[in-house]
Formats: structure tokens, C-alpha cells, sequence
């Protein structure tokens, strides 16, 4: 149950690289086991949040954009389960993007060393952290999409947005 | 399941009917649940009367969808017509009044005294056009009434606890003669059809409540354009007269009501037939007031004085406003008024301005002319119908083309027509801000009747807010017709709710 | 009412979004460093105990690999692991020399053994043992060097003689490992040049050999210590004919770290006990074949390169997979040895290897049956004496180590 948000997570895997996984499976490279924080539970539940937040207010909260007989349309929606994903993505992106510069990625996960303790090879990049924003995005569509099934049959005027 | 039998006699009373039907369409509280309206008159082929004629049927078979139940007032009376249908059909299709009165065949002696009463000019009148004013003519015609199959279906329909109304206009030719004549027949006791049989249920209609209103110059006509006997100049005598012989009246009817206006418009001058088409009237409005006003409960003890059914005295009532106003809105009416009238009409009017029906200035031959259609640009519904939860699979495809929807709109249609036509008058009545396409500012005056303005929802998106509120509080079990009724009615009276 | 719930909503949205911020700084959760200031230990007493026979006289002409041997080796030992060096002669009693280094040293020759006395005519290697083991300090190890040939004297059958010995061996052994839990035992064979009298099985004089004839050093203590010892004190850097072959062993199974080492093939390690278990293995892409590898650390066992690469002395207990054994690359956390699995196909279940505890090729070779000639760089009856070491230390298991890896 506590590696459901990561293996939802790992679906994704080939975009942002599996050393860059396992940091935020918790590898710690020191006792070579998960001990560390499970990073995926941590980002997906906020992912999970922010989604959540916005899927409520998009059907209830009585503000123009949101809740509006003029916002019921499939468009709407996408609007905003877009702008609930570019918020998941940043999220995610500063995560990762914030452990890479301060060094707090295991050092076996993020280089191969020689016998000298050299670095010979880098195995996770910037870019990753920007393609597991971008794995984050996917993500939190998902759940905009979970959380949209299961809330809107309340919704005042969104009830029938974006489908049924 | 008391009946309220209505006689509109002439095109006064076809006017007032319709007004009558067009504010039970909005919703107006009435005494009794049903209304049989009858009409009297000779010119059948009067535009007045097939206009009327449309909307009561029209309004009847929206009315078989409302239930008894839920909150819906719109078209919530019942109107039901006699088995022979709106009109009393009188039996003669004679052509000229000498023909009638059988001059022919009457004796030397007689045709004098027929020559000495009425002028040849009267004599050689072609009938079929009504009686153009001569009252005299009319009071001959319609006594008729004796000896005839006129009131057979009436009599048979009638039942212990309905009343009688009787509408008909002072001046003009077929009412002014025909509210007297009436009013005898139907309290005379034992009437035979043509049969020699007696009418059944003669004794209740006999002594049953019966009010009247009298409508008393309104409006003059302009000149003629065809030979022509009407001439309004001679409006005022007629009244005067008409209204000494009234005197004899007294008594015999438990209310009479009068209404009138010095401020006159010019209505074209149409004799009648096809042409004879006048416009909508406040007074005309006011004339289905009074109906109202004598079948209300609450008002039973003002209305009749009555013992062992024996009328004690006659009530005599006349309407006014407050002030000598050129353009009447809501703020002119007494507070009793404004609180029969201003939610019902205010309500119908938000209903069909949300389903598309306004008011528009069109180049017609050159002049600009206000005049209602159903635009697109302005049709919510159409617009918001595929899109809102209230509609989903109850208001979507073919719903806007069954018959009660399409006869719902056709009154929508002539109602705004009808408010256009009183506002058009030179006694303004005009409440409303008919060309305005918003929902919220189309009541005049600082009434702080309507909810419409409240943030964050503009204009009928409010509208639309409510309609998706309400329609999970009417019952699902309704047909689609019947809900939609329900729906509108009860998102109107959410969003509009004036209260004194 | 609808404008307080937006403002309340709005708020409870940006406090979410600000929680966020914690995710980026470091948590204090990895593992605290190791402490770099080495606890101080007790130096251990290391007695050494040099066997004075009578046959003993051939290898202790000045100047000859083994007079070198142990003075270097001594010496070796002194600055290397311990200055605390107690010097004994072991025949049938232990004569105590003292612990100058320097002095005995010297003095290393067959008068040296003559003068100090006890009985130097019969040799038996159990009671030699025997007497040492006997010596209760637990913070020290015994040294013991000796020629390893048995001398039952004339008067004894010396084929029931040397089992008789080898019993007696297991036995003193078996006590000895059972009070010491800890224990573990070391032979080392050497050469040296041999230039003496030889005296048979049955005691019978051999004048004038000059044969290179094998020596053993035995280290017995607690592991921990004779593996200190065997790390610091190398032994194949002392002048030598060759590389001194090794026998080893130490009390029971142990438990050592070992790991599938992360990114040698296509899986994913368990996340609950991903060093040990790991999941989705399948093909690697470019090769077609299925493959993963496991670091281990092999230093606790005094075992050799020799030893611990060669395949035999391995027991796999899923045939599916095949695998080989190599030296580790240089890592943070220890490990010596890297097992390389291999396998056409998938297949689940557990991979077991067991590290054998196993008497090495070299006794047998090392080993005279007989007795009766002076054979070159072979003892009599060496293979009794190990095997009664072998076999009071491994009667209840003979594996040193078991890894085992799950494949989910």
C-alpha cells in the first residue's frame, strides 16, 4: 500500500531515469537500503491536494471559473485541471531540482566512481528533474481525472462537465 | 371545483378575456380553479376574437400538463370551454337587419312603426358585421336569447356553487345592448330551448352569483375610411344613456364594476371583421382585475350581499390609480394591485425573455416599428440547454417541439406582444423595460423585488445558477413538460419576490 | 456567505502549497557517519611456541629460510601487531625464553634447543597442541611452529598412532573451540632448506639430509584477532621459496554483509529488503540473457584468493543459475567478492550459495602416508593433523557462509 503512489509514479520511469528513482524511493546509498523518505509518497500526496483542491473548487466553490453555468463547458475543465497540472509540475520539478543542487541525492546514485574516486560517469541530470515534473503533470491529470469521477455529482452547475 | 362562467360580449370582452388568460398564464391567484369563457358577438370573423380564440386553446393545452401538485402557479387555473366551443353562436345568418326583423312579411301597420324607429340607413345595415354601434339594433338581435338552443350546452355544465361574470363594453354596438339582455335571460326562470323543453339546471343558474363589468370609453376611432356607422363622437351620448337605462340593474346583479379612461388613443378605424384588431389596453387589464377581484374569498364579504339568495343590494366598484399619469408602471399601482400583479407578470416575463422572446426595433417599409421575435442572440435557452445540468436529458433534442412547449412559447410570444400594445397606448402601461436583454434591469422602478444581481453570476447566468439549483428540488417523477413548468416557476419566484 | 468561503478557500490553498517548501531541505535521516577514532584496544599477548625436538635441529642452521622466517616473522609481529611476544620452547613441557626478541633470535640453533631441555626425543603433536591449547587467555594468540612430524617413538604401531593422534586432536579441539566460540585456527606450510638428521616413523635415524622439507606455523586464538594478525603481518613478504600455503578455519557460520549490487542487470531491488530480494528480473536487452550480481564480504574468513575463487569450494543451490566469482571493484561499504549470476531464463525463487568450508588441494599433496623415506616437501601424517582441526570445527556445519537472493 505505501508504494502505490510509486509504482503509479514509475509508470513514467523512463522519462526521468531510474537513479533518480530510486532517490525518491528513499535509496540511501550509505546502508544500500530504502531508509530514507519515500519522496513519492511525499510529492504524490500533495499532488494528490493541489488536484483534489482544485477539482473542489471547479465544482463547488461559487466563484466565476468555478461552480458557473458559464464554466460547465468540457474546455473549462481542461482549463483547469491544466493549470492544477502546471502547478504540480513546478512542484515537482523544485523538489527534485532543490535535492540535486544541495547534494542531497545519494552519491552511488548520482555518479559511478573510479578506484581513485574520480567520477567516471553521471547518471541523473537536471533534465530529470524537469521530465519528472513533466511525469508529475501526467500524474496529477490522473487524479484530476480519479477526483473529477468521483466529486462531480454534487456540483451545482458542473455536474455534467466534462462528460455524463 | 367551483367554475367561474365568464360572457365576454363584443371585442371588449374578447380583450378582456384575453387579458384575463394572459394573467393566469403568469400565474395571478384566482378564486376559483376553473374559467369557462364565452363569447358573445355577431362579427365572428373580428380579429379580436380569433386573436383571443388562439391563445385560450393554446393556453388549454399547456394547461393539461400542469399537475396539481408542486409549486407552479403559471397557467395553474384551469380554462375549459363549453362543449360548442368558445364562441355562443347565435342562430341567424341574415344578412341585413330589415331581413331580420322580417320586414318583408310584416304587416302595413308595423312597417311604419319600424320606419318611424329606426332610420333606413339602420334598416339596410349588413349585420354580419356586427352592430356598429347602434345598441338599438343589438338589443333587437340579441333577443334572440328566448327560444333557442344558444344556452343548452351552458345549462347543461352549469352546477350548484359557479358564478356568472358578464363583460361587456357601455358605448360601442353589441355589448352595451347585450349585458342587459343577458343578465335577464339568465335570471329568468324557466327558460325553454327551442324544443319548448326547460333548460336544465335553469333554477341554479337562476340564482347563482353573478357580477358584471362595464367598460366605459377607452379609446376613440379615427375616421372612416369605409362607409361606416361607428363614430366615437357619439361614444359619450351612448354611454350616458346606456347608463340611465343600467339604473334598472340594480338589484339584479350582486357587483358591477365599472372602468374607464379620458385618456384616449386613436385606434385605426376598422368596423369590424378581419381588420378589427385594437390593440391591448391597460383597461382592458384592469377588466380582468375585476374578475379576479369577484371571485377572491377574501373579498366574499365586500362582493355579496345576499339573503335566502335574494340580492339585498348591489356592490358598485371602480378602479383607479394614483395619479393622473400619462405612463403607468408599478409604483402607480395601490399596494393591493401591485401584490396580485407585479410577481406574476414580472415572473412570466423573465420565463419567456429567458426562453429568447423580445422586443426589437425592425425597419418595416421604411419606419422602424417595435416588434416581438423570438432572436437568437437573446435565446438563453437555446444557447445554455445543451450545456446545463437543469436540462440533461430532460429538456434536450426535440424537447422545444412538442406541442405543449411550442404553444407555451406561442403565448410567450403574444404575451410580450400584449405587454408591447399597452405600452404602445396613449395611457401608457409600462412597467417593464421590454427591449433591455438583461435579466436584471427590466422592472422599472426601485422596487427591490429580484435577486438577479447578486455576485459572482452575471446576468442569466444567474438565472441558469438557479435553474440548476432548483431542479433537484422538483420531483423527478414529473413529466418533462410539466417540470419545466415547475423548474421556471420556482426559479422565478426565487429570483423575483416582491413583497409589500 | 460565498465571498467568506472563497477567501477561506483561497488561504487554505496557498497554506497548502507553502507546505511544500519543506520537501527540498535535507532531513537529518541518513546514517550518521562511522566514528573515524579508533577505540582503543588491549594489545594482546601473543605467545609463541617453537618445538625443540629432536627433528627440529635440521631447520635451525643459521642463516637458512626458516631462521629467517622467524625472525622476520617475529619481528614483523612486534611492530605490526604487538610488542607483547612471549617466547616459549614446546616439547613435552613449555619452557618459557622470555620475551626478548633480539636475544632468542640469536640464539636459534640446535644447541639453544639441546641446552633447554625437556624431552626432545619423542614428538607428539597432539600433546603438543594439546598443552598449548590448554593456556586460558583469551586475549592472546598461540603461535605455534613446528615441523609437524610425528615421532611415536619405536616402540608404538605408528599406523594406530596417527589416528590415535588425530582423535586426540579433534578432541582437544572440539573442547577448545566449544569454550572458545570465537576460535579459529590458521596452518601456514612453508619450505625450508633441511640440513640434518631425519628420523623416521619408527624413529630410525636418517643422517645427512639435505632435502627442502615443509614447516607449519599454526596461529590459534579468536578470530577477530588472527584475522588482525593475518591482515598485518603478511606472511608472503617474508623471504621465502614460495608461497606458503594456508589452511584456515574458524568456529561455525557466519553471517556477513552481502548485496545485489544495484544496476548489474535488469531489475528492481525488493523495497523491503532490497539488498536481498529483487523483483521484475528479466532479460538484460542487450545481451538476451538474464543476469544479476551480488557484492559480498568475504574478509571475515581467513580464506585467500585462492581459496574463495575457485568455484569448487562453492555450493549453488539452484542449478539454474550459473555463476562465477570475482574480485570485488573498490567500494564504500566493505565488500571483497563479487558473485556473477547468470541464466537463460527467468526463474523465480531463491539462488542459495554456500562457501564451503573445505580441507585444501595442498594437504594431500603435502601429505606422506608412509613415513619411512625423507620425501621432499612432504610431511608424514600432515593430513591427520588438519583433519582433526577440519573436523572438531565443522562437525555440525561445514559451510562458512551462506548468501541467498529471492527473486520475486
Amino acid at each position: 500500500m505505501e508504494d502505490l503512489l510509486g509504482n503509479i509514479y514509475c509508470w513514467f520511469e523512463s522519462l526521468f531515469g531510474q537513479n533518480l528513482a530510486e532517490h525518491l524511493w528513499g535509496y540511501n546509498c550509505e546502508t544500500q537500503v530504502y531508509d530514507g523518505k519515500n519522496l513519492f509518497n511525499s510529492i504524490g500526496l500533495i499532488t494528490a491536494g493541489v488536484s483534489l483542491a482544485f477539482v473542489l473548487a471547479y465544482y463547488y466553490l461559487p466563484l466565476y471559473l468555478f461552480n458557473h453555468p458559464r464554466s460547465n463547458r468540457w474546455w473549462n475543465w481542461l482549463i483547469i485541471l491544466l493549470i492544477a497540472g502546471i502547478i504540480n509540475f513546478f512542484i515537482a520539478y523544485g523538489w527534485t531540482v532543490n535535492d540535486f543542487l544541495n547534494g542531497n541525492i545519494g552519491d552511488c546514485l548520482m555518479y559511478t566512481r573510479d578506484e581513485q574516486g574520480n567520477i567516471i560517469a553521471q547518471h541523473i541530470f537536471k533534465s530529470d528533474c524537469w521530465l519528472f515534473g513533466l511525469s508529475n503533470l501526467f500524474v496529477s491529470i490522473l487524479f484530476f481525472i480519479g477526483w473529477s469521477l468521483v466529486f462531480k455529482w454534487w456540483s451545482r452547475n458542473c455536474k455534467h462537465s466534462p462528460l455524463f | 371545483m367551483s367554475k367561474l362562467y365568464v360572457f365576454g360580449i363584443g371585442g371588449t370582452g374578447a380583450r378582456v378575456l384575453k387579458s384575463i388568460t394572459m394573467l393566469l398564464a403568469a400565474g395571478v391567484d384566482c378564486g376559483v380553479d376553473t374559467i369557462v369563457p364565452i363569447i358573445i358577438d355577431r362579427d365572428l370573423s373580428n380579429k379580436d376574437l380569433s386573436r383571443t380564440k388562439l391563445i385560450i386553446e393554446d393556453y388549454i393545452a399547456v394547461n393539461k400538463c400542469v399537475g396539481a401538485n408542486g409549486k407552479n402557479m403559471f397557467f395553474k387555473t384551469k380554462i375549459s370551454l363549453l362543449e360548442g366551443g368558445l364562441y355562443l353562436q347565435l342562430k341567424d345568418n341574415t344578412q341585413k337587419f330589415d331581413e331580420f326583423i322580417g320586414k318583408r312579411t310584416m304587416t302595413n301597420e308595423n312597417k311604419a312603426l319600424v320606419d318611424m324607429l329606426f332610420s333606413s340607413r339602420t334598416l339596410g345595415l349588413d349585420m354580419t358585421e356586427g352592430f356598429q354601434g347602434n345598441p338599438n339594433i343589438g338589443s333587437v338581435v340579441l333577443n334572440q336569447f328566448d327560444d333557442s338552443n344558444v344556452f343548452n350546452k351552458f345549462a347543461n355544465d352549469f352546477k350548484d356553487g359557479d358564478k356568472i361574470f358578464i363583460i361587456s363594453s357601455i358605448f360601442g354596438g353589441t355589448g352595451a345592448s347585450g349585458f342587459p339582455l343577458l343578465r335577464k335571460i339568465l335570471q329568468t326562470p324557466n327558460v325553454k330551448d327551442s324544443e319548448g323543453k326547460n333548460l336544465p339546471n335553469w333554477g341554479l343558474v337562476n340564482k347563482a352569483p353573478i357580477g358584471a363589468i362595464s367598460v366605459l370609453p377607452y379609446f376613440i376611432v379615427g375616421p372612416a375610411k369605409k362607409e361606416s356607422q361607428v363614430d366615437s363622437d357619439t361614444f359619450i351620448d351612448k354611454t350616458r344613456a346606456a347608463l340611465s337605462y343600467y339604473k334598472t340593474e340594480d338589484k339584479k346583479v350582486d357587483t358591477l364594476y365599472y372602468i374607464a379612461d379620458r385618456l384616449t388613443s386613436t385606434y385605426e378605424h376598422n368596423k369590424g371583421g378581419d381588420a378589427q384588431k385594437n390593440d391591448a389596453h391597460f383597461v382592458e387589464l384592469v377588466g380582468a382585475l375585476a374578475i379576479l377581484d369577484f371571485v377572491n374569498p377574501l373579498k366574499a364579504g365586500k362582493n355579496f350581499s345576499r339573503e335566502n339568495d335574494n340580492i339585498q343590494k348591489t356592490n358598485y366598484k371602480e378602479f383607479a390609480i394614483s395619479s393622473n399619469l400619462k405612463e403607468i408602471n408599478f409604483g402607480s399601482l395601490a399596494d393591493e394591485t401591485k401584490r396580485l400583479i407585479i410577481n406574476p407578470l414580472s415572473r412570466f416575463l423573465l420565463f419567456s425573455k429567458y426562453m429568447g422572446y423580445s422586443v426589437k426595433l425592425k425597419d418595416i417599409d421604411g419606419k422602424n416599428v417595435l416588434v416581438v421575435e423570438l432572436n437568437e442572440s437573446n435565446d438563453t435557452f437555446k444557447k445554455e440547454h445543451k450545456h446545463q445540468p437543469y436540462a440533461r436529458k430532460r429538456f434536450t433534442g426535440e424537447f422545444r417541439q412538442e406541442d405543449t412547449v411550442k404553444k407555451l412559447e406561442s403565448i410567450q410570444s403574444k404575451y410580450l406582444e400584449w405587454l408591447l400594445e399597452m405600452e404602445n397606448q396613449e395611457r401608457k402601461f409600462a412597467p417593464f423595460n421590454l427591449m433591455s436583454a438583461n435579466c436584471n434591469d427590466y422592472i422599472k422602478g426601485d422596487l427591490s423585488v429580484s435577486k438577479l444581481k447578486e455576485f459572482p453570476y452575471k446576468n442569466w447566468a444567474r438565472v441558469d445558477d438557479e435553474l440548476n439549483a432548483q431542479i433537484r428540488k422538483v420531483d423527478k417523477s414529473l413529466k418533462n413538460d410539466e417540470c419545466f413548468l415547475e423548474l421556471f416557476y420556482r426559479v422565478s419566484e426565487k429570483l423575483i419576490n416582491y413583497k409589500n | 456567505m460565498n465571498k467568506v468561503i472563497q477567501t477561506l478557500y483561497v488561504f487554505a490553498v496557498i497554506i497548502l502549497l507553502a507546505s511544500c517548501g519543506n520537501g527540498g531541505e535535507n532531513t537529518d535521516e541518513k546514517t550518521p557517519t562511522k566514528d573515524s577514532i579508533e577505540v582503543e584496544t588491549i594489545k594482546p599477548t601473543v605467545n609463541v611456541y617453537i618445538e625443540n625436538s629432536g627433528s627440529m635441529d635440521g631447520f635451525v642452521n643459521r642463516g637458512n629460510e626458516f631462521t629467517s622466517f622467524i625472525t622476520s616473522y617475529l619481528t614483523d609481529i612486534s611492530i605490526k601487531y604487538s610488542n607483547d611476544i612471549n617466547l616459549y620452547y614446546v616439547n613435552s613441557q613449555i619452557i618459557q625464553l622470555g620475551s626478548d626478541l633480539t636475544n632468542f633470535t640469536s640464539r636459534l640453533d640446535a644447541n639453544s634447543f639441546r641446552q633447554m631441555g625437556g624431552n626432545r626425543g619423542e614428538t607428539h603433536i597432539f600433546q603438543l597442541l594439546d598443552t598449548i591449547l590448554k593456556v586460558k587467555d583469551h586475549n592472546s594468540i598461540s603461535i605455534f611452529i613446528t615441523d609437524g612430524i610425528f615421532s611415536p617413538g619405536r616402540r608404538r604401531d605408528a599406523s594406530n598412532y596417527i589416528v590415535d593422534q588425530y582423535n586426540g586432536i579433534k578432541h582437544a579441539f572440539s573442547n577448545y573451540s566449544r569454550s572458545n566460540p570465537k576460535a579459529a585456527v590458521v596452518v601456514y606450510q612453508l619450505l625450508s632448506q633441511f640440513n640434518g638428521t631425519f628420523y623416521d616413523r619408527n624413529d630410525r635415524l636418517i643422517m645427512n639430509v639435505r632435502e627442502e622439507l615443509p614447516y607449519y606455523v599454526w596461529l590459534i586464538g579468536d578470530l577477530a584477532e588472527v584475522k588482525k594478525l593475518v591482515d598485518n603481518v603478511s606472511i608472503t613478504n617474508v623471504k621465502s621459496s614460495n608461497d606458503p600455503n594456508i589452511f584456515a578455519i574458524s568456529k561455525g557460520k557466519k553471517e556477513i554483509n552481502y548485496a545485489v549490487k544495484r544496476g548489474s542487470g535488469n531489475f528492481k531491488l525488493d523495497k523491503s529488503n532490497p539488498k536481498k530480494e529483487i523483483t521484475n528480473l528479466r532479460k538484460d536487452k542487450r545481451t538476451g540473457k538474464v543476469k544479476f550480481s551480488v557484492d559480498a564480504d568475504l574478509s571475515g574468513f581467513l580464506l585467500n584468493n585462492d581459496y574463495l575463487l575457485d568455484l569448487s569450494n562453492y555450493k549453488s543451490s539452484n542449478p539454474n543459475y550459473q555463476f562465477h566469482v570475482k574480485k570485488a571493484v573498490s567500494n564504500p561499504h566493505g565488500y571483497t567478492h563479487t558473485f556473477e549470476f547468470a541464466a537463460d531464463n527467468v526463474h523465480k525463487g531463491n539462488v542459495t550459495i554456500l562457501l564451503k568450508s573445505q580441507i585444501p588441494q595442498w594437504v594431500e599433496g603435502v601429505n606422506d602416508n608412509e613415513g619411512l623415506n625423507v620425501i621432499p616437501g612432504k610431511t608424514f601424517g600432515i593430513r591427520y593433523q588438519i583433519h582433526g582441526v577440519y573436523e572438531a570445527f565443522t562437525f555440525n556445519n561445514n559451510n562458512y557462509t551462506e548468501i541467498t537472493i529471492n527473486i520475486k
